[in-house]
């Protein structure tokens, strides 16, 4: 617990040194079972997890009970955090563990085929119709459904890259892999996204592919 | 170009999806449309409970009870306004004051709910309540945990008097024995031994506590039981956490952070209505709102912990005046339906009506489905 304090302080610059010490002692003190500690880290990075779980769902009601699954089970696990990297990276290494879960419990229940069945049937409108939100939202559930379709590997990697615009260093950090392998990733996952938007017409095939 | 999302540190360039523009507009225009959606808020003792029910050894029911008698923890970040920065140096100068302010109160928030009594009281008082009625207490806990959206937790049947000292001693043998085990560390510290005590006196000194208005409509009532007044006159020296420490500097910006110093250490010394007196103070010198709402949640404390009940709804009912969108509204319009008796189902509809992603929809909705036929 010590090591977690030092870490935090050693690292921080010196301006923030105030603010990653009072941290680390939170975490400290969520490690010791303290109520009102958690409730402080709670607060702190409520907004932050329930906007990943977001991005990685597409869906409000549904980020916000996996965002309170994370911190269920963050607070089961905290005994198992050792300081190696910031409390939010772990925290949002939970929190995609917690949505992968949810993925495949979706995938037993439902089946995204017909889902993109589905979206075959919605038609591609011009940027300039009308009605913008409408197609800002038809948009969204085209590509969440897209993504519903692919391998967990590919579409947690893009969401947080592409959609969520997460630093590779970052995304590496959660998913415990190389940034390498991050980027990889990335690129396969974008190909894919990008051919089912042409397939469905959302997009035109790119000159010269 | 792809923007990174709110919160989400951008280190470097990007060149991938920058290739492909009509994919990079699609991909712009979704997460514009997820990012416009408002951030919902959590419920923490929801959080707390769902980890009791996951691994009850590592989250024991005490943790659950705890989570249940605290106020909302305030963001002092979110209260902050977002002046225009017309004059950067200015700006910088006043950040770093502000940077100044939010470490004390960080620190402050750090500290929780000052230890009043010591551990070993609280215990062999909740010991006794559980052994003259284990029953009683059994099936209140039962209460607590079997409704998560706490419907049942104030409901008008059930005694506050008795859930505030159920709570009371929960608290007492574990967050303040934890608390105090956890003494913060040095680094956090940004004075000498001696302020606080100063700070306390300049704060004592008569001019601040005088001139408080009383609670309106708010009755001091004590629920506690002869045992438990018994326990605490044997209670020969109380264990307490040693004052916080506050700069001569920090007080000398700030002279509302003495002032929550000094309610702290009202508190600590067992003055709750010195303490509310200050808390009080500090909402009315207060003209930036960045200490009112942590003061009010310290005055929902206060309250509860003496059992009012009275006095919690006029407080609420006073909050939500005050700040109908602050950051106890929530858990104040919340408290205000669950004690509305008969007129529950007005003020779930209202409720709902009003704060459509509020923490607590759920209960009401769930209430709105077994009292439709009262709906009007």
């Amino acid at each position: 617990m010590v090591k977690v304090r030092s870490i935090a302080t050693e690292t921080a610059p010196p301006e923030a040194r105030p603010a990653a010490a009072i941290h680390a002692l939170l975490v400290e003190r969520a490690q010791a079972a303290d109520v009102q500690a958690w409730s402080r880290l709670y607060q702190e990075h409520f907004d932050g997890v329930f906007r990943h779980v977001r991005f990685l769902t597409g869906d409000d009601d549904l980020a916000e009970d996996l965002t309170q699954e994370t911190f269920a089970k963050a607070m089961t696990s905290i005994a198992s955090f050792r300081g190696q990297s910031s409390f939010s990276t772990w925290l949002g290494g939970i929190a995609i563990n917690v949505v992968r879960e949810q993925w495949r419990w979706q995938r037993n229940t439902r089946t995204a085929h017909g889902r993109m069945e589905n979206m075959q049937a919605v038609e591609p409108q011009a940027d300039g119709a009308p009605e913008r939100v409408n197609l800002q939202k038809t948009r969204a559930k085209v590509l969440y459904t897209i993504l519903e379709g692919m391998p967990a590997g590919l579409r947690e990697i893009f969401v947080l890259r592409d959609l969520q615009g997460m630093p590779a260093r970052e995304i590496a950090a959660q998913l415990g892999i190389s940034e390498g392998n991050v980027a990889v990733r990335a690129t396969r996952a974008r190909a894919r996204v990008r051919a089912e938007l042409e397939r469905l017409g959302w997009l035109s095939p790119r000159q010269g592919a | 170009m792809v923007k990174p999302a709110a919160g989400c540190v951008m280190t470097e360039h990007r060149h991938d999806v920058e290739d492909d523009p009509t994919l990079a507009g699609l991909l712009s225009e979704v997460r514009g449309g997820v990012e416009a959606r408002p951030i919902r808020r959590g419920n923490f003792y929801e959080a707390v409970l769902r980890a009791h029910r996951g691994d009850p050894e590592t989250v024991p029911r005490t943790m659950v009870e705890e989570a249940a008698a605290l106020a909302s923890v305030v963001s002092l970040a979110g209260a902050r306004g977002a002046a225009p920065a017309a004059d950067p140096e200015l700006e910088a100068f006043i950040e770093d004051v502000r940077a100044n302010g939010e470490a004390a109160a960080a620190e402050r928030r750090l500290a929780g709910i000052p230890a009043l009594l010591t551990a070993k009281p609280a215990r062999r008082w909740w010991r006794a309540i559980a052994g003259v009625s284990v029953a009683a207490a059994a099936a209140l806990l039962v209460v607590l945990g079997a409704d998560p959206g706490g419907s049942a937790r104030f409901s008008p049947q059930v005694d506050g008097g008795m859930m505030a000292r159920v709570l009371e001693g929960a608290r007492g043998a574990s967050v303040r024995a934890r608390v105090m085990a956890a003494e913060p560390a040095a680094a956090v510290r940004t004075g000498p031994p001696a302020a606080a005590t100063s700070a306390d006196r300049d704060a004592s000194d008569g001019s601040t506590g005088a001139s408080i208005d009383p609670d309106p409509g708010t009755t001091f009532v004590s629920h506690e039981t002869d045992q438990s007044r018994k326990e605490e006159r044997r209670s020969t020296k109380p264990t307490r956490r040693p004052a916080p420490q506050l700069s001569e500097f920090d007080a000398a910006i700030d002279p509302l952070i003495a002032l929550d110093e000094a309610a702290q250490l009202r508190w600590r010394e067992g003055d709750r209505q010195g303490a509310e007196a200050l808390f009080r103070e500090i909402i009315r010198r207060d003209r930036s709102g960045r200490w009112t709402h942590l003061a009010y949640g310290d005055l929902f404390v206060l309250v509860r912990e003496r059992g009012d009940q009275p006095g919690e709804e006029a407080l609420w009912r006073e909050y939500l005046e005050r700040y109908p969108r602050g950051p106890h509204a929530d858990d104040a319009s919340a408290g205000l339906c669950r004690r509305a008796g008969a007129g529950a189902t007005v003020c779930w509809l209202r409720y709902l009506e009003q704060r459509p992603t509020g923490v607590y929809r759920r209960q009401a909705e769930r209430w709105l489905d077994g009292h439709a036929a009262e709906a009007p």
